[in-house]
């Protein structure tokens, strides 16, 4: 019977949105992860605490000096990634090209400390560690479509993401930052060779992933409450899109978080929710099966 | 010629002489240890070692500190009274708490209940939050034969279940059937004749996919059918554990054009599953009754006025009790409050009553013998505690589980305290006021 709802053109709207706003989270997610990886082949499993340390860093600094949590984002971003510097610097870089079981060790480490970190500081604050939500003057304001009603935050989001990713799409493109950043993802020794300083890109490449962690953590925490524990899914999930979308792309990457927003969404519905998280991994599989480098990864 | 390796005579002599005495010492030993040591020459131990189990880290951790602040609070209160009285030891002894963590994780519950038992070596066990996770530990519980009074678990499984001997648990807690039974009977009698008196309520629920969430479903899918309950679910969804986001369930919900919505979840899902459908989805409906384990200051703080006109299905709030232990519970609250700055949960109360029962088991089994505390635990009858149970009594009886009275309250935004506050609405012997159908409601017909 589930099936045949999404056959009703307001239900599947309804789906379709709700798939996209999450899908661009999963992207913004996906792609600072998929950079850190391209640029360092470094494995970053803490990234979904260091997402969920941006909403909270967003959050707090909008309540105490009630400022607009939309404005709040980019100072956020900034100390995220001034921060994802100082973690590559003082984690990665000394275990860099030992064995990879160091990093992941390295990796789980971070996500140990920094939800233990959050829970203590939250703990000291709040007394409990409740799940919170950010909101924004737009939260209780929507836009109406007949019965379909838009929440003005969610456009704002879906709005701000594709802009934003635009933006920094023509950057990899198309400046001289980018280029490098493209070459020491390519090759790190003939990047080296052509003079670029391969290590400050692996530290500046770090700190652009971790702010786009902290922008997807912070739209996350104005969708939805959140806690100190609810980066770990959506960090699983980023892997299996960059993987879905193909290693080291950053169309694979935003597309590939799009299409698992959406596939979630109507898992939910059409198979129950027991299928929402599982589906992700259905997808990569068929796509690895069909494609083995990823829809936009290279032979 | 004589071999290097072979021993003389004189070693030979001295190892059987050794092996003689150490023979006769230790039966000396098991002789006199088991029939020279008189009963009353036994040692009076220290304390009466009672375990709890509960979730101190991890995302369960704010349900499970409610239930380390009832059970401290409990302990604290009994040894302040000088202890427990034991017969068999003629005197008063004090409970020695011993918490272990279950990290709200299945494999570190089995952990933490094996290291109450095994290496602390407990008397008695009490609380436990998660059908699951307390479903895994039991059998290590059940090999030590130790008694546990379980608390925070909605599954009778873990008193039914057949490949253990369950003799050693008794669960104080409705069970998720009763739950679901009084959930239909709340829409049947007090919601459905003042939103569609003349014809079926017709109900959407969503409900977590997991053990929990199937007891309580069953139990209002079993009630309706079996009481013939003037109720047609239009929509019946899952969402998984930890669901934060239900925009697309509730879409779906709501296109087969419910009266009322029901999500049965824990407080982070109910929370999110009614704002997100109120906020995002716009749907004017009747919410609830939800789970009693939303049963916290926070889900009526956090809820905000998106939960005006919702529903609880209930044994205890906050904000609201049971008329038969009004009084009782007004003083637990002042001293919880008091004594931890903030207000107790329905867990924190179960896990409270749980350690008075515990300490009255072996009060009146007079001994610390684990089988003498299993045996009391399910034959005695006591007054009810601060939990409101049928009858008044407190009962585990053969099927070692004791429900509690369930009522059903309806939250209204209070500006005075910019919160939700409840009124009891059903049943109708202790209902304070009629359920209210919202002004914007809108009617699924």
């Amino acid at each position: 019977m589930e099936f045949f709802l999404i056959f009703d053109p307001e239900l599947a709207s309804r789906i379709i949105f709700w798939g996209l706003i999450i899908g661009i989270i999963y992207s913004l997610l996906a792609l600072g992860l998929n950079i850190i990886f391209g640029v360092m082949k470094v494995v970053n499993f803490a990234h979904g605490e260091i997402m969920i340390t941006g909403a909270y860093l967003t959050f707090f600094i909008s309540s105490f000096f009630s400022i607009n949590p939309l404005f709040t984002i980019p100072i956020t971003m900034l100390v995220i990634g001034l921060i994802g510097m100082g973690i590559e610097r003082t984690f990665f870089r000394p275990i860099k090209g030992t064995s990879k079981l160091n990093e992941i060790f390295i990796s789980i480490a971070l996500i140990l400390i920094i939800q233990n970190i959050l829970a203590q500081t939250i703990l000291e604050v709040n007394k409990e560690i409740k799940p919170v939500r950010i909101t924004t003057p737009y939260t209780y304001s929507f836009a109406e479509f007949g019965s379909f009603r838009l929440p003005y935050d969610y456009l704002i989001i879906l709005v701000a993401a594709f802009l934003f990713l635009a933006l920094f799409y023509t950057i990899i493109i198309k400046t001289s930052f980018g280029r490098r950043l493209r070459a020491t993802s390519q090759n790190r020794n003939a990047a080296e060779l052509m003079g670029i300083n391969v290590e400050r890109i692996d530290m500046i490449s770090f700190g652009i992933g971790t702010s786009l962690a902290a922008m997807a953590g912070s739209f996350l925490g104005i969708i939805t409450h959140f806690d100190v524990y609810s980066g770990t899914l959506p960090a699983i999930k980023a892997f299996a899109i960059i993987i879905l979308g193909g290693l080291g792309s950053i169309p694979g990457a935003i597309i590939g978080g799009l299409i698992l927003g959406l596939a979630e969404n109507f898992a939910a519905v059409i198979l129950g929710g027991a299928w929402k998280d599982a589906i992700a991994f259905l997808i990569l599989s068929i796509v690895l099966i069909l494609k083995p480098s990823g829809i936009f990864g290279k032979e | 010629m004589r071999s290097s390796n072979a021993i003389t005579k004189t070693t030979a002599i001295i190892i059987a002489v050794i092996v003689i005495i150490a023979a006769i010492a230790t039966g000396i030993y098991f002789y006199l240890g088991t029939t020279s040591v008189s009963p009353t020459a036994k040692e009076i131990p220290t304390g009466i070692k009672i375990g709890l189990l509960t979730h101190v880290t991890g995302p369960a951790s704010p349900t499970g500190l409610d239930i380390l602040r009832g059970f401290q609070l409990a302990v604290e209160e009994i040894n302040a009274q000088g202890g427990v009285y034991v017969k068999e030891f003629d005197k008063k002894l004090p409970l020695i708490p011993i918490i272990e963590d279950q990290q709200s994780d299945q494999q570190q519950t089995i952990n933490a209940a094996s290291r109450l038992v095994n290496q602390h070596k407990v008397d008695i066990i009490v609380g436990g939050f998660g059908s699951a996770f307390i479903y895994a530990a039991q059998p290590v519980i059940a090999q030590s034969q130790t008694p546990y009074v379980i608390t925070g678990v909605s599954t009778p499984r873990v008193v039914t279940r057949t490949d253990i001997d369950v003799s050693w648990f008794v669960l104080y807690q409705a069970t998720g059937p009763e739950h679901g039974a009084s959930i239909a009977l709340i829409l049947a009698e007090a919601v459905k004749p003042a939103v569609a008196p003349n014809r079926n309520l017709r109900v959407a629920i969503i409900y977590q996919d997991s053990p929990f969430g199937q007891d309580f479903f069953e139990g209002i899918n079993k009630t309706t059918n079996e009481k013939n309950l003037p109720l047609t679910f239009v929509y019946i969804g899952k969402f998984k554990v930890g669901e934060t986001d239900f925009r697309a369930l509730l879409s779906a919900a709501a296109a087969a054009k419910p009266d009322v919505i029901v999500p049965i979840g824990f407080i982070a899902e109910t929370i999110n599953s009614i704002k997100q459908g109120v906020n995002e989805l716009g749907l004017k409906k009747i919410w609830g009754p939800v789970c009693v384990c939303v049963e916290d200051v926070n889900y009526y703080k956090n809820l905000g006025k998106e939960g005006d006109y919702s529903l609880i299905q209930t044994y205890f709030g906050p904000y609201h009790s049971h008329p038969s232990v009004r009084d009782k519970l007004k003083n637990f609250i002042n001293k919880f409050k008091e004594r931890w700055g903030v207000l107790p949960g329905s867990q924190g109360l179960s896990v409270y009553d749980a350690v008075y029962i515990a300490a009255k088991a072996i009060e009146i089994a007079g001994s610390l013998d684990k089988t003498k505390i299993r045996d009391t635990l399910r034959s005695m009858t006591i007054d009810q505690l601060l939990t409101p149970v049928p009858g008044g009594k407190i009962h585990f009886g053969s099927k070692g589980q004791q429900g509690f009275d369930l009522y059903g309250v309806q939250l209204r935004w209070d500006e005075n305290v910019k919160e939700l506050r409840p009124k009891i609405i059903w049943p109708s012997s202790i209902a304070e006021t009629r359920f209210e159908v919202p002004p914007d409601f809108q009617s699924g017909e």
